[in-house]
């Protein structure tokens, strides 16, 4: 499929095949006995394949609004995916009784507050929006 | 309203409210015949070319949906969708349930629920979220079940990186679907339902095996007056087997079976599916019949080309008259009539398909699609008139969106 890839590429179709860059962490609450997370179980909780955490819990993992950047810069990093996929992916879910989407939120402060007060909560932010009110539980750089 | 942060700290949910979301698509398709009907599945009794030779009905429709939480692990949705169907545009009720999800590794769930026979089969009103304008046809054209009252329950757990499921329901069928002719429906109310599948499921894969049943109530009605016939004491009389052949004709308490097979594809950008189905019915009208479909798309940017390539085969073709010839006219009719009757099931049809997905918003898009249909039989089509060379040629655009 590289190969193909790489072929559509070189005919002059551009923009497709590279991730946005962008510094994303994703964050819980300390006390939500999570120290990290395997990107594929940040993917199965986004993409509400599973909601239990280790402790039991369900997971309550955020998502910001279309009208953050972050939105689309997460899911390209993480599925690499654009919004309308997205929006599609869970329609398909929605509209044939399998769940709904994550809690929207309208700013990465909010996503500071609900985490740091809640201890299933998961989100993702900016990494230098980190500070010691939340853990950083998975970082796509490493 | 409340602010997001106040509701998640709310110990109950019962101060949520319902939630209100929908889905449409406005679609127009233009067939360069006018010897045939195409319609999108066999619900539907007329469609594009013979009727109307562009048609804004075949494609549109219109879907609410209402849910509400109840507790964590408890909710409830409703669904009405308007779309062309046995019962024209008169909205109908395809979902209403109430969901239980204890944990991960379980979901039950009770009321009116969509039919889950293949991959997306319980999606297909919803053309926002599938790349083509309409399912294929050769594939889907012949699932004539969107809902049945029951119940279903999936288990679900993790295996070598990916999830397993395993999935049955039951229940019974409400809907009626065309028979070709203008006032005459089979009605599928109260035919019994089972069914369920495997389905495994990695980060980019999804595999499923699938297999239901369908036990029809009521009889085909135009099959009625040929039964009848086949019946009749004076038959019975003359050839003792005569009834016998009615009842394995017969639809009725006779059971049709649908196996499955399918993968999907999906990462990043590319979405490719090979999906394979038989169905069989115990009834000596439908004989057996398998489909396929491969389809693949690639997005880049906004836009998302994608083919196509759908075939439906009928598994044998061999009418071997039941009835002696020659014993009378009358009888030599009733044969002609009764070979007519499941010659009229058999389903060879291959269709090619290119698009073109545009994103339109975040929340809809607009859809190009061309079709190339070759016919050698006359199973998925209406209305066709004498002189059709079995193809037509399909242009559809539509739009879609969810809100």
């Amino acid at each position: 499929m590289k190969a193909l890839c790489h072929l559509i590429l070189c005919l002059g179709f551009w923009g497709c095949c590279h991730a946005a860059q962008a510094d994303l962490v994703v964050i819980a609450n300390p006390q939500s006995g999570i120290e990290k997370l395997s990107k594929d179980e940040v993917i199965n909780l986004y993409m509400g394949r599973n909601r239990k955490l280790a402790s039991g819990m369900n997971a309550m993992p955020l998502d910001m609004t279309a009208a953050n950047t972050e939105k689309a810069k997460f899911y390209a990093l993480l599925v690499n995916k654009n919004l309308p996929e997205i929006n599609s992916y869970w329609a398909r879910l929605m509209f044939s009784g399998q769940g709904s989407p994550p809690m929207q939120v309208e700013s990465a402060d909010e996503v500071m507050d609900i985490v740091s007060s809640n201890k299933a909560a998961i989100g993702y932010i900016e990494r230098k929006k980190l500070d010691k009110r939340v853990r950083m539980i998975y970082d796509p750089t490493q | 309203m409340l602010s997001l942060a106040t509701q998640v700290h709310a110990a109950d949910d019962d101060s949520k409210p319902f939630t209100i979301s929908g889905f449409g698509t406005l679609g127009v398709v233009h067939s360069n015949t006018r010897n045939v009907d195409i319609v999108r599945d066999l619900t539907q009794n007329d469609g594009v070319g013979y009727t109307r030779q562009t048609d804004f009905g075949m494609d549109s429709n219109f879907g609410l949906q209402l849910n509400k939480s109840v507790s964590d692990n408890i909710d409830t949705a409703l669904q009405v969708v308007s779309r062309r169907s046995a019962n024209k545009f008169q909205p109908e009720v395809t979902w209403a349930y109430a969901r239980y999800v204890p944990n991960d590794n379980l979901q039950l769930r009770a009321g009116r629920l969509g039919f889950d026979v293949y991959l997306l089969a319980d999606s297909r009103n919803v053309g926002y979220t599938y790349q083509w304008v309409r399912p294929p046809i050769d594939f889907f054209g012949s699932l004539i079940i969107s809902y049945f009252d029951g119940g279903d329950m999936v288990l679900s757990t993790p295996l070598s990186g990916g999830i397993l499921r395993a999935k049955v329901f039951a229940g019974v069928a409400r809907e009626k679907t065309s028979t070709g002719s203008p006032d005459e429906f089979l009605s599928l109310n109260r035919s019994r339902l089972l069914g369920g599948h495997l389905e495994y499921q990695t980060s980019n894969w999804i595999y499923r095996l699938g297999y239901s049943q369908l036990t029809f109530k009521n009889e085909f009605p135009p099959l009625q007056p040929l039964l009848d016939n086949l019946r009749s004491p004076y038959l019975n009389a003359f050839i003792p087997s005569a009834a016998g052949l009615a009842n394995e004709l017969s639809l009725t308490d006779n059971k049709f079976t649908y196996l499955s097979a399918g993968i999907a594809y999906d990462e990043g950008p590319l979405q490719a599916q090979l999906m394979l189905n038989q169905l069989s019915s115990a009834s000596l009208l439908f004989p057996t019949n398998r489909a396929a479909y491969l389809t693949v798309g690639y997005r880049i940017d906004q836009w998302t080309p994608y083919f196509t390539y759908s075939a439906s085969r009928p598994v044998n073709k061999n009418t071997a008259s039941r009835l002696p010839l020659g014993v009378s006219p009358d009888i030599d009719m009733l044969a002609a009539a009764f070979n007519d009757a499941i010659n009229n099931q058999y389903n060879r049809q291959t269709t090619f398909s290119l698009g073109v997905r545009f994103d339109l918003t975040e929340k809809s898009n607009v859809k190009l699609q061309v079709d190339d249909i070759k016919t050698d039989d006359y199973f998925l089509v209406r209305n066709n008139q004498p002189g059709w060379n079995g193809k037509a040629r399909l242009i559809s655009i539509a739009y879609n969106f969810i809100f």
